[in-house]
């Protein structure tokens, strides 16, 4: 029997057996800086609570599930109405995976936004995307096995896809997911990689994350953290802890408050007079994919494939950011392409799933989805070239000791300026497409003749004021009106 | 904040998970509103826990718990607990 365990009565000496067989307080893991201790650092670890729950929830579900196409649907429902406690642990184990989703993707973005990717934590980076990865196979299988229509639809069509997919991938996946062949192959094959095969290799990516994460410490603040703030830290037990733990049942109370107020409805049944009623639609999380899929450039011959290359490249790109996004400063304020080129990211896959979740099933032309895509890329990038002009303009302020409330308020007409001549700019745009095309086509109609001249006078004021709006703003520095100056009289600079 | 403050706020927060325990085990949950009823009394009962853990952590950090903190949770365990007695 060691000290500790004979002090402080029953309770000390409970504790004291418990710490001495454990060894809780002589911790392993490196102790955690003080700055820590703040929510966005735990959205990882809270993605990781979700698949404890799910893990706990899936368990007891599988007792019951029959995974074969005749009584998949069936014994869901049997969950459902007949077991106790079904309709919760379902409702709970859906919103959960939802939330794993989403807390995954803030998780990534946070990181990127923070620069968590850069040396010497790139490894780190991938390993995360490696099982973000996971975590949409998680969805992509579990989606398909309570055998809805449509569930059992908008799998087909992703397992369609995966057939446009260049080699090796093609193969590869098929070999994953479709298996023997037929709905009772692929059925099985969905479950065993939604309940072993996934969870495994999550858990295998998250020992090796966890090891890098012990490694290389939890990241400094972007600005630095002063040599006080790194010497006050706490044990990773109870402190730590009791906080991660706080985090997990707050994030608990909030699932099981968004499973009352939305409760789960189980769709009708998988069948071929149910499937000819149903618009496949996927779940909000592959909705972006989804939308793409439907722009009318990639309804031709091979047009599948360009998209599929198009979504590949993103997830590419998202891999090796750590090898492209190579410099050492990791402040957001010095940073504005990085930044940007990110809130342009979250803002198009924002608004494409929306996009994708109003319009099931219609095709979208390729000028409107060009003219959307690119109009939601040009305002976020407006906005943030506006925030960053702001936020450095109140620096310079600082330092020039002029008097600070001016400058932003002209900071904030130009933006606003910028953003009506945007909006106008697009509606021009879109209506000189839409007109040009109609008299290409023999419309000579009145309207359309009207539409042509209005949108490209129009599109041409539209011009003429960006550039006299680009201009005004140049005057305070007259880089602008120097090259004008130098053009007009010939000088050389 | 006094300590017997705190120890009156720890003693109702352990009735409170006494008392929604208790009807957690009796509710049998088949139907939807009988599900809603089981999610928001077990979420009660996280929030309760939280505080009990935040005062741990506070005063183990030899910090005061925060009242706006505090306030927040006793407010959501209050809202919980009236949607509850609403939907019942």
């Amino acid at each position: 029997m060691t000290d500790q365990e004979g002090e402080g009565g029953v309770a000390g000496r409970v504790a004291g057996w418990v710490d001495s067989r454990l060894g809780l307080s002589h911790p392993v893991l490196r102790p955690v800086p003080q700055y820590a201790l703040n929510p966005f650092y735990w959205l990882g670890a809270l993605a990781v609570v979700a698949f404890v729950i799910q893990g706990v929830t899936g368990m007891i579900l599988m007792l019951y599930y029959i995974p074969s196409p005749t009584q998949a649907y069936s014994s869901t429902q049997y969950i459902f109405q007949s077991v106790t406690n079904g309709r919760f642990l379902q409702t709970v184990h859906l919103y959960t995976a939802y939330a794993m989703i989403m807390l995954a993707f803030m998780h990534m973005m946070r990181g990127y936004f923070v620069s968590v990717h850069k040396r010497p934590k790139e490894v780190m980076w991938v390993v995360g995307m490696l099982m973000g990865f996971v975590t949409l196979g998680f969805g992509f299988t579990g989606y398909l096995l309570p055998w809805t229509v449509v569930s059992y639809s908008a799998t087909h069509v992703g397992v369609g896809m995966v057939n446009a997919l260049p080699q090796p991938l093609s193969n590869l996946l098929n070999f994953l997911i479709v298996g023997s062949g037929g709905d009772a192959g692929e059925l099985l094959r969905f479950f065993d990689l939604h309940v072993v095969i996934l969870p495994a290799v999550l858990l295998v990516l998250l020992a090796v994350k966890m090891y890098m994460l012990e490694a290389h410490g939890v990241a400094e603040p972007t600005s630095g953290a002063s040599p006080e703030a790194k010497a006050k830290t706490l044990p990773i037990f109870p402190d730590v802890t009791v906080y991660v733990l706080e985090l997990s049942l707050l994030f608990g109370a909030g699932m099981l408050l968004i499973s009352a107020l939305f409760p789960l409805n189980l769709p009708a049944e998988y069948s071929a007079i149910t499937a000819g009623q149903a618009t496949p639609q996927p779940d909000w999380y592959f909705l972006w994919i989804y939308q793409i899929l439907k722009v009318s450039v990639f309804d031709v011959g091979g047009g599948l494939a360009a998209a599929l290359s198009v979504v590949t490249l993103v997830f590419v790109v998202l891999v090796i950011l750590p090898f492209i996004d190579r410099g050492k400063t990791r402040a957001i304020s010095r940073r504005p392409v990085y930044v940007t080129l990110g809130l342009i990211f979250v803002g198009e896959l924002v608004m494409l799933s929306y996009w994708g979740y109003e319009t099931p099933g219609a095709t979208i032309p390729t000028e409107q989805a060009a003219l959307v895509v690119g109009g939601t890329a040009l305002l976020i990038a407006l906005g943030s070239l506006l925030a960053y002009r702001v936020l450095y303009s109140r620096a310079k302020v600082r330092l020039q000791t002029v008097p600070a409330a001016r400058l932003p308020r002209t900071e904030v007409r130009s933006g606003l300026a910028f953003t009506v001549l945007v909006a106008v700019g697009a509606v021009a745009i879109g209506t000189f497409l839409n007109s040009i095309v109609g008299i290409a086509l023999g419309d000579y109609s009145l309207a359309s003749v009207g539409l042509f001249v209005m949108s490209g006078t129009a599109l041409a004021l539209d011009v003429l004021g960006s550039v006299y709006l680009i201009y005004r703003l140049d005057l305070r520095t007259g880089g602008i009106r120097r090259k004008v100056k130098a053009l007009e009289v010939g000088w050389r600079e | 904040m006094r300590a017997s403050y705190l120890s009156i706020q720890v003693i109702f927060l352990l009735a409170l998970q006494v008392a929604s325990f208790v009807v957690l085990w009796v509710i049998s949950p088949l139907t939807q509103s009988a599900t809603d009823t089981f999610s928001l009394y077990l979420a009660m009962d996280l929030v309760a826990f939280v505080i009990l853990s935040y005062v741990y952590r506070s005063l183990r950090m030899s910090r005061e718990p925060s009242r706006a903190w505090l306030a927040l949770g006793y407010l959501t365990v209050v809202v919980l607990l009236v949607s509850n007695l609403v939907l019942s």
